[in-house]
């Protein structure tokens, strides 16, 4: 089987190729270049959906009820993956509400990420694991922020752009973790013999989405937009902490739901499939972010209060 | 219609069309509600 990770790849270049035209040519395709990513995902899932119910081999104790295991798995991973974008776009609303100090703060996350992973490589033991999580952290912190640096030179992010971003990833994450757990409960019936167990990696997904759905009542329910903006990007970033456990929850409590699968673990024809879907679930999820980040870009423009009259007229 | 023989599950059809069916109707009913919307918003 050719690599899982080519139609990812291509589908990345296409995704930088569209927005570099995007931004060169404005107009009509500034508007509309995310259909390009959008189509590419449809071909993808058409693609992996016949070949998971078709032509996938049957998995070696489920049968057939494994082919399942090519939408549960990438609804999983790309639920988590847009919660993930809604925490970046969160974190990066609150950064972006002074863009001023963000060569500071990356001149610090730097720094700091550099002498954490260089305690690291130092150290042993517990302290070399403290320096490694932090030194991690803040390098990803340090990433986060030269995307907003760059995004807000070039693209003219603000604070209010990137909560629109966090709020359709948000939507687009909740969508995607009700399926996921709709199909995790068909999954269980057949090689669990119950729809429903309090499994810690089952109760853990549950409550990722019910608190972001909580996260998204909070944002229907203030009207001020600044306070909302604020509130809700505070809470996304509460409620990110519950990804990291519900993804280590197979790991750290061993009960029903099995490990994660890999490479070493998996027949490579499954891999394959796997991957093309998990592909192809990434480029519709990038097409449903996109498409939701205008709509509530263009609400929030409805919505906002018509401009002051210019300073002579109100003197008058 | 399913069963286990041996430790291997055998048929199990019903549960993979219920979710295949499942993804395809809520991946294709939220994509049309961002075009509707998308659309409302732009008038």
């Amino acid at each position: 089987m050719p690599s899982g990770y080519i139609p990812g790849a291509l589908g990345l270049a296409l995704f930088v190729v569209l927005v570099a035209a995007a931004k060169l040519a404005g107009g009509k395709v500034r508007d509309n270049w995310e259909h390009g990513i959008g189509l590419y995902g449809l071909g993808l899932f058409l693609w992996g959906q016949y070949s998971g119910l078709f032509v996938a081999p049957r998995e070696a104790m489920m049968g057939d009820v494994g082919r399942i295991l090519y939408v549960h798995v990438p609804a999983a991973w790309i639920s988590m993956m847009a919660f993930t974008w809604a925490f970046a776009g969160s974190f990066g609303s609150l950064m972006l509400q002074a863009p001023q100090q963000l060569p500071k703060i990356l001149g610090a996350t730097g720094a700091g990420g550099a002498l954490g992973i260089a305690a690291a490589v130092a150290l042993d033991g517990t302290p070399r694991k403290l320096a490694a999580f932090f030194g991690v952290l803040l390098v990803l912190a340090f990433l986060e922020c030269l995307v907003l640096y760059l995004g807000h030179r070039f693209f003219g992010w603000d604070a209010d752009s990137a909560d629109h971003f966090a709020e359709s990833s948000t939507e687009t994450g909740i969508v995607l973790g009700l399926l996921l757990l709709f199909l995790g409960a068909v999954f269980a019936k057949p090689t669990w013999g119950t729809y429903w167990t309090w499994d810690p990696r089952l109760t853990a997904s549950a409550i990722m989405v019910l608190t972001f759905v909580g996260v998204s009542l909070l944002r229907a329910t203030v009207s001020d937009p600044d306070t909302r903006r604020s509130w809700v990007s505070v809470a996304t970033v509460i409620a990110y902490i519950n990804i990291p456990i519900t993804y280590m929850a197979v790991k750290w409590w061993r009960t029903m739901h099995q490990l994660q699968s890999t490479p070493n673990t998996l027949d490579s024809d499954m891999t394959f499939w796997l991957r093309v879907n998990a592909w192809a679930f990434l480029f519709l999820a990038m097409w449903f972010v996109a498409r939701g980040w205008r709509i509530a870009a263009a609400r929030a423009a409805a919505e906002a209060p018509p401009p002051l009259p210019p300073a002579r007229e109100v003197a008058r | 219609m399913i069963f286990a023989t041996g430790g291997v599950i055998v048929g199990g059809w019903n549960f993979v069309w219920t979710a295949y069916g499942a993804t395809w109707l809520v991946l294709a009913g939220y994509a049309l509600s961002l075009w509707w919307r998308g659309r409302k918003e732009a008038r």
